[in-house]
């Protein structure tokens, strides 16, 4: 025997239906005043089951992403703290053009990056250059890069090593 | 104790002047000075007759002043070195573990930390592209499923450890010589990666992006972006990484996948990797070029200007060895005689002939015992002993040799202008007594 597909098709919607009609009718073929609940049907436990399942994933998925979340804020957080030392202009020696240092010189880095640095004048100008050029920094010209290079090459000239205390005297 | 003062306070203030006062021309630790520098020390220098003159005790050379720490959980105290960007060294004796743990893994950055990767860490998204006959655009679970999953220990060495050496000093972050690591490290061989990629014979050079945003702030411009030849991406040690030491990579060291490219500078192990690509020339972005991880091929006047035109880039880092079981600035008791040391050491692409240690400024040498190394690429163990004459104050040199027979020298060599590759030998000032 073969079956067109519009055949196949409305067979296979009247066994499903046969099936539903069962699987509903079947509490109530029993009588209704009957105090215990009939056991379920294999189908309504797969159903059940399944249910509850995909329930559980979604709880599971729904859990572990809030947690990814939680975890990602609090550790950005936390590291933003980190990278942010909440420094003010005292950090800074004191002397002519600190101010405009700090101003000009914290927004994109802190000021560790400068006190652990040491060069002459000549190599202060040219990372004026260099932070511009390569950093993206607004550029420094006349009045204010010598102020700022002054200050700079005074406070922070050459050392011969920059690191470490002694450790046997203090 | 007028006379110890006056010798602190003019190191402090001028240590070449006092070099010079302390050393005499002849480069020999002289009478009063020698004298002064023991006071200074609250010591004698048993050796002081063999100091090669114009180096000072390493317990003086230094100047004085705390080195900040870091303060961070799920990290050791290294010494801080910068908060923004974030970098941080792990002392020597911090490395003394044969895989290094991630509280103690040293940490550089070139721009902001970016924000945690909130998704799934499967979802990640690596793109491959440039010279190659099949782009990719594959999550980090697709790398795990479709490639061979290794894990290995590897170094991984900041391009600028041992910078502080230099003199005059250069610009860069002044590490000592903490700027290592050696991780077990878990991912796909980029080799793998490539190969599926189909490469094209033009595909002669890599360049890596990450998503770290740069320090302005201004999303247009990578915080670093460094490549290297064909040839070391297609090594079977060169990782597309995703756990450390059997975890997900921390944030701060790359979250969640990251390239390792063991023994060269660590800026070519791109941390939240996110693109590669494949290239006919080298990498253009920033970090090449110019004097950024390049050294002279001829020596250049250490101090003076230089664009960096004639430089290269670095490629294998330097041979370089580690004493880990005791710190610098560490007091014994009195009669202390024998002192057993171990360490690592390691030497880029090649591997650790020898070590060697000296009590006596380099007079004479302990040869130490070396092991293989477990895999390609980790840093190799050492240990052995040393014996001490007397009390007083001792430093312990430690020097390494390289299978090709090349040993770390005394000095910083090969000066640059922003102090690449410097592998003096280390020294670990002790006092007995
Ligand atoms: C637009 C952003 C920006 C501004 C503004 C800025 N810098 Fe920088 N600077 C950078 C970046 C980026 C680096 C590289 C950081 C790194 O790699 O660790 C840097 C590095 C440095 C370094 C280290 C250089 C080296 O190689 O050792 C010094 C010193 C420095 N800056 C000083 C300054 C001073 C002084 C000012 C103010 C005149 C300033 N910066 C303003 C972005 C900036």
């Amino acid at each position: 025997m073969s079956l067109s597909t519009t055949e196949k098709t409305a067979l296979g919607a009247i066994c499903a239906l046969g099936l539903l009609v069962l699987a509903f009718d079947y509490p109530a073929g029993r009588t209704p005043r009957q105090a215990e609940a009939p056991p379920p049907t294999p189908y309504a436990l797969a159903t059940a089951e399944a249910d509850a399942r995909a329930a559980t994933a979604r709880a599971e998925a729904d859990r572990a992403r809030s947690e990814r979340e939680a975890t990602a804020k609090a550790e950005t957080e936390r590291l933003a703290a980190v990278q942010n030392p909440g420094e003010t202009e005292d950090i800074l020696p004191a002397g002519h053009g600190r101010e405009e240092v700090f101003a000009r010189c914290t927004a994109c880095h802190s000021t560790a990056i400068i006190r652990r640095s040491g060069f002459s004048r000549d190599r202060w100008d040219e990372l004026m250059d260099w932070m511009t050029e390569k950093q993206g920094m607004a550029p420094l010209e006349g009045d204010i890069r010598t102020l700022v290079v002054d200050y700079l090459a005074q406070h922070f000239p050459p050392r011969r090593s920059p690191r470490n205390a002694n450790p046997f005297l203090n | 104790m007028a006379r110890e003062r006056s010798l602190q306070e003019l190191y402090a203030q001028d240590p070449e002047r006092a070099d010079a006062l302390a050393f005499g021309r002849r480069g020999a630790l002289k009478g009063t000075a020698l004298a002064a520098m023991g006071a200074a020390l609250g010591a004698t220098i048993p050796f002081a007759a063999r100091m090669p003159g114009g180096l000072l005790p390493a317990a003086l050379a230094q100047t004085a002043g705390g080195t900040p720490t870091l303060r961070m959980d799920g990290k050791a105290p290294l010494i801080l070195l910068g908060e923004r960007p974030l970098v941080a060294e792990t002392p020597e004796a911090m490395l003394d573990d044969d895989v290094t743990p991630i509280d103690k893994f040293f940490i550089r950055n070139n721009g902001q930390i970016p924000e945690r990767f909130a998704a799934d860490p499967k979802t990640w998204r690596v793109k491959i592209e440039g010279e190659v006959n099949t782009p990719l655009d594959l999550t980090l679970g697709e790398l795990e499923s479709r490639f061979e999953v290794v894990t290995l220990r590897l170094q991984m060495e900041c391009g600028g450890n041992g910078r502080a050496a230099f003199a005059p000093e250069t610009r860069g972050n002044q590490w000592g010589n903490g700027a290592i690591s050696n991780g077990e490290w878990t991912g796909v061989r980029l080799r793998d990666v490539i190969r599926a990629a189909g490469p094209k014979d033009t595909a002669r050079f890599t360049g890596h992006f990450g998503a770290d945003p740069h320090l302005s702030g201004d999303t247009s411009r990578p915080a670093i972006s460094r490549g290297m030849p064909i040839a070391k991406a297609m090594e079977d040690t060169t990782l597309i990484a995703f756990r450390l030491n059997g975890q997900p990579i921390p944030q701060i060291h790359g979250y969640p996948l990251r390239l390792i490219t063991p023994g060269w500078p660590g800026s070519l192990s791109q941390k939240w990797l996110n693109r590669i690509v494949l290239r006919p020339t080298p990498h253009d972005g920033p970090g090449m070029g110019g004097t950024s991880y390049r050294v002279p091929v001829k020596p250049i006047v250490p101090g003076s200007s230089n664009n960096g035109a004639d430089f290269v880039d670095i490629a294998s880092m330097p041979v370089r060895g580690l004493l880990t079981n005791i710190a610098h600035g560490t007091r014994m008791p009195a009669g202390t005689r024998r002192l057993d040391l171990r360490g690592h050491a390691w030497a880029g692409d090649k591997t650790v002939r020898a070590v060697h240690v000296s009590t006596d400024f380099g007079a004479s040498w302990a040869e130490m015992r070396v092991n293989e190394a477990p895999n390609r690429h980790a840093w190799q163990r050492w240990q052995g002993a040393v014996e001490l004459p007397t009390d007083g104050y001792f430093e312990l040199w430690t020097r390494a040799t390289d299978s090709d027979g090349r040993m770390q020298p005394h000095a910083a060599a090969n000066w640059n202008p922003q102090g690449y590759a410097a592998n003096a030998m280390a020294r670990t000032a002790i006092l007995v007594g």
